[in-house]
Order: structure tokens, then sequence, then C-alpha cells
């Protein structure tokens, strides 16, 4: 690529990837693996950057995040691990004595799907269809996961905790 | 609700987020590694044709030549929801009912398909074949295309099996019950001559409900998606005929992009190797329509009589754009 283009790249690289790591580290639960995917898929981006247009980029590259994870709980799969083709269900719970159960750690602890629909819509704030189309599902089956995992994590939140999020007091 | 989730995610990330080492210029380095690493490997084609692909497909460029017709409407497909499925197990499909079988929705696709592979054959300069022999010693037998020979778009039924044990060549494998029906046709294909490569063209179309969306990594030496999926990747690997020989390795480039219509479309580009040579290429697209329905689109190549190149060429007779143009024309009839 030119150096106009790899310098815009590393812009994108510097705006978005704190974002994009946050977004794999709640698809999967584990730092290390969320920067490894984030940085694989940034690579591939790299190599179709030249063509891809800036109102899809982001979308574009939560789904390489979103391949890549999928994938290698594929391929662990094949390892006779107990994985499945979903982000893992369970992999930080909540620590039952701390005073205060974290909105991450509640997330974390909803299933894998439920879980990506509920960032995807609320926390990135894609629409539905945009969400549907991360998720290779339908637009229905998106706002049904939607609802089921905001009912999963209201389930995981103390009373307080839920007030916060829903911007009332308790 | 919503908006204070996010807000209250943004708070907490701030102070649980650890330092990261993602850098644009690392990253900017290891993307040039890796491409002049598969153009080392392929002589520049795959990288090239990976990032026409994703080009392509990403661009919004397709489909190509504005002469498709629009994507099919929002017609009410038959559902065919797949069983509860073992996570740990894997699973294939094998042929059952028989008979093929040509209805109205078939003779629909028929002519759809009939009319892209025409022009496929026009654009790209080649000679139509037809197989008119599955059964023989090579698994095809290939003459020039007559409407007497020609084998029409057919209705199918596939049935789910789960694999119990065995090896990958003669899995012992069990019934789930579970059967679909589908529409195919593969027996043509494309050939530019005497000394040229030959390329056999199918299409496939799948009922809504009875596939994972994506690719499934295949089970073992025989490249074959792991059902559910439509279509094999896209984790490279490599396999072995039998214990001890020589190994070969299957190379996938798997580029997702989007229809028109804001279909999800997934192209993947396979290159199987021995220790010496590539010798086997094919590329699939796979439209996953609107309607729960997918149209999987493969161009692969294919030797017969002295239709066989001396070197595996750099690309299939057609790209991936050109493949899912095809797809795009497939009409929206109900696959039951």
């Amino acid at each position: 690529m030119t150096p106009v283009r790899d310098a815009e790249f590393c812009e994108y690289v510097a705006a978005r990837g704190e974002r994009l790591r946050r977004f794999a580290y709640l698809c999967c639960g584990d730092w290390h693996r969320a920067e490894d995917a984030v940085q694989t898929a940034l690579v591939r981006l790299y190599r179709a950057w030249p063509r891809v247009r800036p109102a899809t980029v982001d979308a574009y590259t939560r789904r390489i995040v979103v391949n890549i994870l999928i994938s290698e709980s594929r391929r662990l799969r094949f390892q006779r691990e107990r994985v499945t083709d979903e982000p893992p269900e369970t992999t930080a719970r909540p620590d039952a004595t701390a005073e205060r159960v974290t909105l991450v750690a509640a997330l974390l602890c909803i299933p894998g799907r439920l879980r990506a629909a509920v960032v995807l819509r609320y926390w990135e704030d894609l629409s539905v269809e945009q969400t549907a189309r991360i998720l290779g599902c339908s637009s229905g089956a998106v706002k049904n996961l939607s609802m089921r995992g905001l009912a999963a994590l209201r389930e995981r939140l103390t009373d307080t905790e839920f007030a916060r999020i829903e911007g009332v007091q308790p | 609700m919503t908006r204070e989730l996010a807000r209250a995610l943004d708070e907490e990330f701030a102070a649980l987020t650890p330092p990261s080492d993602l850098s644009g210029t690392a990253i900017v380095q290891k993307g040039r590694t890796a491409r002049r690493r598969r153009r080392g490997a392929f002589g520049g084609a795959l990288a090239g044709v990976a990032v026409l692909v994703a080009g392509a497909l990403l661009s919004g460029l397709l489909p190509l030549g504005g002469t498709t017709p629009p994507p099919p409407g929002e017609i009410a497909q038959p559902d065919y929801p797949l069983p509860a499925m073992d996570p740990d197990a894997g699973y294939v499909w094998h042929r059952s009912g028989g008979v093929d079988q040509v209805t109205d929705a078939t003779a629909a696709i028929d002519e759809a398909w009939r009319a892209a592979f025409t022009a496929a054959a026009a654009e790209t300069g080649a000679e139509l074949y037809v197989n008119i022999d599955d059964s023989a010693p090579t698994g095809a037998e290939w003459v020039p295309f007559s409407e007497a020979e020609y084998r029409r778009v057919v209705r199918r039924e596939n049935a789910l099996f789960r694999i119990v044990g065995g090896t990958t060549w003669n899995p012992e494998l069990e019934a789930t019950g579970y059967v679909i029906p589908y529409f195919w046709a593969g027996d043509l294909a494309l050939s530019r001559g005497p000394g040229q490569q030959a390329d056999r063209l199918s299409v496939q179309v799948l009922p809504k409900g009875s596939f994972h969306p994506g690719a499934g990594q295949p089970l073992g030496a025989p490249v074959e998606p792991s059902a559910p999926y439509a279509v094999a990747g896209c984790e490279d690997y490599t396999y072995r005929l039998e214990p001890g020989s020589s190994p070969f390795e299957v190379d996938y480039t798997c580029t997702d992009g989007a229809g028109p219509g804001g279909e999800r479309v997934l192209a993947v580009e396979t290159v199987i190797a021995n220790e010496t040579s590539a010798f086997h290429r094919e590329l699939t697209v796979v439209l996953y329509r609107l309607d729960g329905t997918a149209v999987v689109v493969e161009d692969s190549f294919v030797s017969f009589d002295a239709h066989r190149p001396g070197s595996l060429p750099d690309a299939t007779a057609l790209d991936a754009a050109r493949l899912l143009d095809i797809a795009l024309a497939m009409p929206g009839v109900p696959v039951a």
C-alpha cells in the first residue's frame, strides 16, 4: 500500500483498536485471546484496506473478530476440549463474595450468543439488521436474543446495579 | 436502560482494561509480511485473488454489469429447523430419497442456471461439456454439451448422520432422522480446449433452517464441510491418505462480504497441494438469502481426456464476483 494508505490504516488502529479489543473481550472473556483475535483481524483488514469503505469498516472488522473467535473455539473443540461454537458462556464468573457484581462480569456469565447480541445492540449501538449480519442470523432472532440477553443480565445483577444501568435510583 | 448500559460498561472498562501491545505500525509490518509470504508460496496469484475478491465484495461493486435481477423477495419459505446436535460430535450428509425430481421450482432455477452458465461460457470463450456418467471409473464422463445430454437442476434429499466411530474415510454413522430437500445441478464444465483447464460448475439451493452460517471445518481427509455447514473452511490444515504417507496441505482463503440487499456472502477459495506442487483449486460462493435459504455456487477444477493443463492455473475460470452474480440470479422459489 502507499504510505498515505498505511498512515490512514494506522490512524484507524489508533482510533478503534481499543474499542475492538474490548468488544473481543466481551465475546470471549479473556484479554489475551481478545488481543490475539483483534491483532489477527487487523492484519486481515490491512490486506483488504485499499478497497474497504469507511462506512462499513467497523462492521467488517467486528465480523472478522467474531469469525476468528468462533474458528478458534471450533479448533479447540477438535482438540477434544469442551468448548462450543460460540464464545464461552462462563469464562469469568463474578466473585460471589464481592460486594459489587460488575456489569462486565455479569455479562460474561450469560450465554455467548445472548451476550453478543446485547453487546452489539446496546454497547456498539448497532441496528437489528447490522447485528443480524454479524451474527449470521435473522432480524427476528436478534430481537429475541437481545430480549433474552437483557433478561439474563437482569437476573445476575443486584437491584442497585440494575438501577445504575436503568439510570434511576433504586 | 440501554443508553445507561453502554455508559456503565464504558466506565467499568476504563478501570479494568489492561495495557495493550496493539500498534498500527506493527500490524502494517505483519500485514506486509503475510502478503509477501502468500505471494511467495503461490506465485502472487492467490494473494491477488484474495485481495480482488475482498475488494470486489467490500467495495459494493457487485453484482457485475447491472444485469442481475433483484434478489428474491421475502417469500414464505418452508422451515427445516435443525435437530439438537452434540457439539462434540461430527456430522455428515448422505443422499436419501433415491430419485432425482424435476418440479416447478427446479424448472425455475434451471432456467436461470442455463442463462448463467451460457453467459459464463460466452464471456470466458469456453466450450460447454456435460457429465453423462457418475459411475464412470474416473467419477465422470464428459462429452460436449447437447440438449439431449444436459442434466437439469433437480430436487434431491439429504439425510443427516452423526459420526459415532470409524475413520474419516470410513466413518460409522448413526441416522439422526433429519432429512432435507435441496436443489442441485453440477454436471457441467467449461473448457478452453485441449491442454487447458476445465472448470466444473455447480449450483445448490438449501432450504431455510437447514444449515449453519459460515464455513465448517472439515472433519478429516475428505475435504468436505462438516455438516450442516454449506462450505468447508477456513482453517488451513494437513491430511494424509494413510498414516506415514505424504501430507496434503489444504489452504483456505475466506472472505466475507454483503450482497446488494444486505445478504451475507461468503467466498472460500480452496487450494490443495502436496509436497511438490498445488494440484487442485476450487472457489465457492455462498449467498445467505434474506428469505432464509442459501445458494451455493462453485467453480472447481476438473481434468478429463486432453483437457488438462501442464500445471495448476492461478485462478478458476469464474471469479467470486461472477459466482455471486450467478447466485443472485437464482429466483426465489419455495425450497421444499
